[in-house]
């Protein structure tokens, strides 16, 4: 069953204003559990808006969206819970933190769950592990960290959470090539080991190519394509005109294909190009495209 | 080439708050000198040390140990410090720091408003600034209604219209999707190549860097490597341990000859790439 599931989602911003804004405009969607989903789109295509509807931040302004078959707008004490199966990782989360110590920000979720303290203390200590912060690490202050740290910290706290859903906006913005490997590594992990199924909104089609098994595509308040990352930049120059690239390793194999060469269009990564060349290669003059 | 501003064995820390005001080093010693007219891309992984040494190129800090020459002035000068802070203009990584006004043409008049200038050559220089960066159609918007590359392009009005000789821009693109990279750094390009204006880019994306005339890499506080892209690029693995990354392009050569193919190591651009695979397959009687 479609862990999310999204029907005639419309949503319109300052209805009845001069300032009124179509963000979302009639979205479908159905996404299974356990999938890893690159969210990308221009600034303003409505990602952000329809992944705040994703845990009822926002409400439709028509359409419906059932989390694991529950319509989230039934009504408001089921909407509550449903909210704690859907943790959503903010942009610059590290402004979010406000507790005196680690441990205490990151066990603030699980607390207003409800949950007893031997889990909360299980689930932070989980949480913590997964993003790489070590036990002695956990009665400082958040505020001590660097940037990439506390980032990590605000990330743990929504893990701890343990949602079946786990949907984060940029993650990795305006950190350095070794840091957003390293958060990224560890949602891939956490994904791989709690089987949870992740958004994951980004700017980096070399990232989303890298991590991502699903891309979800919206264009001016469209769904524009959710299909495999593969088949989403297969359309390369549509997706160019939407103001969005494509990894420039697929350039390069477009490039090549373009050329004659016989090299498979679904390469989006370094290493795929690599093998993919060394076996061509190999093959010498045995090859005709 | 005439030396626009110059960083001379500058020392910098900052106080650390837990340990009892111990001092952090985060520049020790620096030699660098950025020329007039150049663009150069600034990288480093986080906490190397980058955005303390554009905070002082426009004097918001200034050293411990050393000096800092911007077009002529000692930046420890204090009658000078508005003098420089005219000539070398900021850009910040999130645009909603940056914004006071709350319509975008106000927002651009800031900056020359607070420099004296009298209000016809407001006008003239905020129209021309806000055309420069292709936002002039929003010139009454309500700048937080815009798109984060819009903001940001706001921004950089807001700098262009105080006319500096030189802009330091740190992570300017870090929250803005591929076109809003795109626009920024073809304002930027134009204002570089057109204007003449000197451009300092501090930036996580090795595809910007490599567009820039000159890379600086900086780790523990000191320049690692200083050269043009081609030539910075070329050494993948020293970037890779100071937690940098390279082009995709230049990864892929990379990786191919370790693999025993015989590639050059300065690849940048994709359509470079592509020529000097097809070269190799050729070579290898690999049939188009």
């Amino acid at each position: 069953m479609a862990v999310i599931k999204i029907e005639n989602l419309t949503h319109v911003y300052s209805q009845g204003t001069p300032f009124e804004k179509v963000a979302v405009s009639n979205v479908n969607l159905e996404i299974e559990q356990g999938e890893f989903v690159g969210v990308i789109g221009h600034t303003g295509s409505g990602k952000s808006t329809l992944i705040q509807h994703i845990n009822g931040l926002v409400a439709p302004t028509s359409g419906k969206i059932y989390i694991d078959g529950q319509d989230l707008w039934q009504d408001k004490v089921q909407r509550h819970a449903i909210r704690f199966k859907v943790g959503l990782v903010f942009q610059y989360p590290e402004y979010q933190l406000f507790e005196q110590t680690i441990y205490d920000d990151i066990a603030f979720g699980p607390k207003n769950m409800g949950l007893d303290e031997q889990e909360i203390d299980k689930r932070v200590r989980r949480a913590a592990e997964f993003v790489g912060l070590t036990a002695d690490m956990m009665e400082k202050s958040p505020f001590e960290l660097s940037g990439g740290q506390k980032r990590r910290v605000a990330i743990a706290g929504v893990l701890a959470m343990e949602p079946k859903v786990l949907i984060l906006d940029e993650p990795t913005a305006g950190l350095d090539p070794k840091g957003r490997d390293m958060i990224l590594g560890q949602i891939k992990e956490y994904h791989e080991t709690v089987k949870s199924t992740i958004l994951l909104v980004s700017h980096s089609m070399e990232d989303v190519a890298r991590f991502a098994t699903k891309a979800l595509v919206m264009n001016h308040s469209k769904m524009f394509m959710y299909d495999t990352v593969e088949n989403v930049f297969a359309h390369a120059s549509e997706i160019e005109k939407m103001g969005l690239s494509v990894p420039q390793i697929s350039k390069v194999v477009m490039g090549l294909r373009a050329k004659g060469y016989d090299i498979p269009a679904n390469i989006h990564t370094v290493e795929g190009a690599k093998q993919a060349i060394l076996k061509l290669a190999q093959q010498g003059g045995m090859t005709n495209a | 080439m005439e030396k626009f501003i110059s960083a001379n064995g500058i020392s910098f820390g900052y106080h650390s708050v837990d340990e009892q005001d111990k001092l952090v080093t985060v520049l020790d010693g620096l030699n660098l000198s950025i020329n007039k007219g150049e663009f150069v891309a600034i990288l480093g992984h986080n906490g190397c040390g980058k955005s303390t040494l554009a905070k002082h190129f426009n004097a918001v800090l200034v050293p411990y140990k050393g000096d800092v020459i911007v077009d002529g002035m000692n930046t420890h000068d204090e009658e000078k410090i508005f003098d420089i802070r005219e000539s070398v203009g900021m850009v910040f990584q999130n645009p909603d720091n940056q914004i006071v006004a709350t319509v975008v043409e106000e927002d651009v008049a800031f900056g020359p408003e607070n420099m004296g200038i009298e209000s016809d050559e407001i006008c003239r220089r905020v129209e021309q600034a806000l055309k420069d960066v292709d936002m002039y159609e929003y010139r009454e918007h309500a700048p937080h209604r815009l798109s984060g590359g819009q903001k940001q392009r706001v921004a950089i009005a807001g700098v262009l219209a105080m006319r500096p000789k030189c802009i330091v821009m740190d992570e300017p693109t870090a929250m803005l999707d591929p076109k809003g990279r795109r626009e920024v750094m073809q304002t930027v390009k134009k204002m570089n190549r057109e204007h003449g204006m000197t451009v300092v880019l501090i930036t996580h994306y090795m595809d910007e860097a490599a567009q820039c005339d000159r890379v600086i890499v900086m780790d523990k506080g000191e320049v690692l490597l200083d050269g043009a892209p081609k030539e910075v690029f070329t050494h993948v693995e020293m970037l890779k341990n100071v937690g940098l990354d390279v082009p995709q392009t230049t990864e892929l050569c990379f990786e191919l000859s370790k693999a025993g193919v015989e590639i050059p190591l300065d690849i940048l651009e994709v359509d470079e790439c592509v020529d000097a695979l097809s070269d190799i397959l050729e070579k290898k009687g690999v049939k188009a």
